[in-house]
């Protein structure tokens, strides 16, 4: 099934390489979750995300000669998408670099509220800096490995691996914090 | 309460853009390249193998015709030169042989206005 998946992009990509562009309606569908989710997560604006995957699209397609495969296309996609979330963030916010002890308190939760300590920690994320932020969504709702995230981001994998262990445990303090009730 | 990285993964999870986002792509594509003349088309047909060797395949034909198209040409121009070479040899032989024949003329008219005053003297 999976399989069939992959061939029938590998065969959209080919064909809209040639132009067609209802096959690349069909790469959008297939691919459209991952990249606005990106752009979500990272700006927490829907209509800014989608302004954001719309133009990694518009971009795509301007660049679908050099697109070799389907997995180049999702790494190519995830790139472009990172990217562009992180232009968008820096013309919303210019001055909004911000460092992990820096970003907000989350407010008190009780530890019976799981929806609730979701969006609490969706939001918590979304205000962490770009560089965490980004290689927690690329670890989280990608699930991709340290070297995937360090190839996605151009960055050492050393790297990578500091920026997602200090962003959990500033999550981590912060929830508990929250968990406790309390407000600093 | 979930571990935190299960609660990251389900906060973090993939979401679905808006209704209607892949039409709005694909109108925003038509709005911005009205008469499909991409660079990615250009430089699809490119990748096609029948097509790239055509095109391999004329540009050498088009090469191999030039050559021999300036050969021919040059060819002419030096037949062209021989020829008015030989033309101009022709002429100045001529020139030559015309000097001498009228030179041989007036030599042979000399004499013969020399002939008859030799000979009347002696009569005298």
């Amino acid at each position: 099934m999976a399989e069939a998946t992959e061939n029938g992009l590998e065969d959209a990509l080919a064909r809209s390489a040639r132009g067609d562009t209802s096959a690349f309606g069909e790469i959008v569908r297939a691919h459209q979750a991952m990249v606005y989710s990106i752009a979500l997560h990272f700006l927490r604006d829907t209509s800014l995300a989608e302004d954001v995957a719309q133009e990694a699209f518009l971009e795509l397609y301007r660049n679908l000669a050099k697109i070799k495969s389907s997995d180049h296309l999702r790494f190519w996609l995830r790139r472009v998408a990172c990217h562009r979330s992180i232009d968008s963030a820096r013309r919303k916010q210019p001055d909004g670099m911000l460092s992990l002890a820096e970003a907000p308190e989350p407010v008190a939760l009780s530890p019976m509220d799981d929806p609730l300590l979701e969006d609490l920690l969706w939001r918590l994320v979304g205000s962490l800096p770009e560089k965490p932020r980004l290689a927690l969504i690329l670890r989280y709702q990608e699930d991709l490995t340290v070297a995937e995230i360090a190839e996605v981001m151009e960055a050492p994998q050393n790297t990578v691996k500091s920026l997602l262990g200090r962003a959990l445990e500033t999550l981590r303090e912060k929830l508990a914090r929250a968990m406790r009730g309390v407000k600093v | 309460m979930k571990p935190l990285d299960d609660e990251l993964r389900s906060a973090l999870k993939r979401q679905e853009p808006p209704e209607g986002f892949a039409a709005r792509v694909l109108n925003r594509l038509e709005s911005e390249n009205p008469e499909q003349g991409l660079p990615a088309h250009n430089a699809a047909w490119w990748r096609r193998p029948v097509l790239r060797w055509t095109a391999v395949v004329a540009a050498c034909l088009l090469v191999v015709a030039g050559v021999a198209r300036y050969q021919h040409r040059q060819r002419e121009h030096a037949r062209a030169e021989q020829a008015s070479r030989q033309a101009v040899l022709a002429l100045e032989i001529a020139s030559a042989e015309l000097r001498t024949a009228l030179d041989q003329a007036q030599h042979i008219t000399a004499q013969a206005l020399a002939a008859p005053i030799k000979s009347r003297t002696p009569m005298e």
